[in-house]
């Protein structure tokens, strides 16, 4: 298989607008908003240094107003620093890529137009953009945030990363034998949006010799609740159900999370959202894992509930079809997800 | 090898299944001598989904070691009331106390079990170093990952910041505890019951966490 889908993931990116804290400001409500094309796959601390460059001069007092002392926040929400942005965005969007998008003119970075425009009542799931997030100084929540750290992202990169492995394999092993110049450039390669240094090293572990992928390491995100469901699911069926063949990413929700996925083949009450497009429940686990895993070997996968009368209306009609569509074809091609509409890098 | 091979060797000691866990839990409070050990515990549910257990514990050291200077009492308040029994009390009675919750958790991805904690008043990671790891521990719990063993991370259940101490290492750790005599009879030295007392000898100790257990 091509790389063509493993690049769209990597190149995958979100429009973003950065305010800052009217209460952070000379200027009350003045400062211009700073706009930037973040990767999906990258690390709000990637792009901290430039963002706070470009506010320096509207602080109101640089010397408690520092790099580490920085934070975001949405909606009153603080930004996870160890979450992929694409991950924030569709977890704090509730996004559903089924309803359309509304766009504002793209803005050049000194437009004066600080206060923030959301129209009257957006409707949950529908992605406003540019993501608009604030950047804060005061009153850090260090409850619900981690300090960010020199080492702190790439400490918890890293710690993902082994837990990934020891899903996949049954051991840590294939990420402790790589090369440590391997090692740290598993890192710096993400921070410097290099496809081909990332993937050069992270293929040696995805293949690595004498261990053979067994699960796929799964962290399922209800953004209604806040729950986060993880499992480490078997890259085939169990021999009771058509052992043997390969799990589906339905199989594997309605095994992870069976309330939400009553059926494996059909959509009844959520959709499987990741890089900002609806997953198709038949496809293969261990090849969605190979080609569309974030970069800390997760399938980090949101859920857009169905909660709307249409949906409701249809659901059960939606879970008879499924079950009745019991032969159905194991192996889609993945180009599925590349189809059409389906736009990685534009929602 | 076939699929259920493999399935039961994947729950085989040292890694645990949701329901050897609960048991290994409830082995570890049997064998619990809080009185002696100073600390409180508590079985709790995930709010998310009550079938999923876990064990806290709660206790206070001395805040023997300041994580920074602290200017001197008579910079920062008042001289006592002499009259007023409550702010004598509040001036001699009490070294500063360092309170810090344990949480032992199951990891659905190692499918071992895990340490979390968080203290009160909030530390930084070099004191948690000075106060909570034995002197003869540090070197090697610093050695491990890129900042050390210990992280900081998300609680699983209660949604806000903790530090863990992270269970790579710890299959390895708890395999010759598990192990099967070398002619495969007699089975582990330790089973699920007293999987978590030897768990806390290694993994706990680490982090300040010693309990004296009873014989049972």
């Amino acid at each position: 298989m091509s790389d063509a889908l493993r690049r769209a993931v990597w190149d995958g990116s979100i429009p973003v607008r950065v305010l800052l804290d009217p209460s952070e400001c000379r200027i009350f409500d003045q400062a211009d908003a700073y706009y930037l094309q973040a990767h999906r796959v990258a690390y709000l601390p990637f792009y901290l240094p430039r963002i706070y460059r470009f506010f320096e001069p509207f602080l109101i007092d640089k010397s408690v107003a520092t790099v580490e002392s920085a934070w975001f926040e949405v909606d009153n929400a603080p930004l996870r620093w160890h979450w992929p942005i694409g991950l924030l965005h569709d977890f704090y969007t509730a996004l559903d890529p089924t309803k359309t998008a509304s766009t504002t003119t793209p803005p050049t970075n000194h437009d004066r137009s600080a206060s923030p425009p959301p129209p009257a009542d957006p409707e949950p799931g529908v992605p406003q953009l540019p993501w608009t997030i604030t950047l804060r100084f005061a009153s850090y929540p260090h409850d619900l945030l981690t300090t960010l750290t020199p080492t702190s992202t790439h400490d918890s990169f890293i710690n993902t990363i082994k837990e990934a492995d020891f899903a996949r394999n049954g051991t840590a092993k294939a990420v402790m034998s790589l090369s440590p110049t391997d090692s740290r450039r598993l890192f710096a390669s993400l921070q410097d949006h290099d496809f081909d240094g990332f993937w050069g090293v992270c293929d040696k572990m995805l293949n690595h010799s004498g261990s053979s992928v067994r699960n796929v390491p799964l962290r399922v995100y209800n953004p209604e609740t806040g729950q986060v469901i993880q499992g480490s699911m078997p890259v085939r069926q169990a021999a009771s159900l058509r052992g043997g063949d390969p799990q589906t990413l339905g199989g594997a929700l309605n095994s992870l999370v069976p309330m939400l996925f009553p059926s494996r083949r059909s959509v009844v009450l959520a959709r499987p959202v990741m890089h900002g497009v609806v997953l198709p429940l038949s496809v293969p686990l261990v090849d969605l894992m190979r080609e569309a895993m974030y970069p800390d070997g997760f399938l980090h996968i949101t859920l857009a509930m169905m909660d709307d009368d249409n949906d409701n209306a249809s659901s059960y009609m939606r879970l008879t079809r499924g079950e009745e569509d019991f032969m159905v074809d194991a192996h889609p091609p993945l180009d599925l997800l590349l189809d059409g509409d389906a736009d990685w890098v534009v929602l | 090898m076939t699929d259920t091979d493999e399935e039961s060797l994947a729950l085989a000691l040292p890694f645990l299944s949701k329901e050897t866990f609960a048991a290994a839990i409830a082995g570890l409070v049997a064998q619990l001598d809080a009185y002696a050990a100073d600390l409180r515990y508590s079985i709790k549910h995930s709010p998310f989904d009550p079938s999923d257990i876990y064990l806290e514990l709660t206790r206070s050291t001395p805040l023997a070691v300041s994580p920074t200077p602290t200017p001197a009492i008579d910079e920062i308040s008042a001289p006592p009331d002499e009259d007023d029994p409550e702010s004598l009390a509040s001036e001699y009675a009490s070294t500063p106390q360092l309170t810090v919750h344990y949480y032992i958790i199951l990891s659905p991805i190692y499918s071992l079990p895990t340490l979390y904690f968080t203290t009160t008043p909030p530390i930084a990671l070099p004191s948690l170093y000075d106060l909570l790891v034995p002197p003869d521990q540090r070197a090697a719990v610093a050695a491990v990952g890129v900042q050390g063993a210990i992280s900081q991370t998300e609680h699983p259940y209660l949604q806000r910041t903790c530090w863990f101490v992270h269970p790579c290492r710890t299959a390895d750790a708890m395999a010759p505890w598990v192990a099967k005599d070398e002619d495969g009879e007699g089975g582990g030295r330790v089973g699920v019951e007293g999987y978590l007392g030897v768990w806390l000898g290694i993994v706990g100790r680490a982090v300040g966490l010693t309990v004296p257990l009873r014989r049972v």
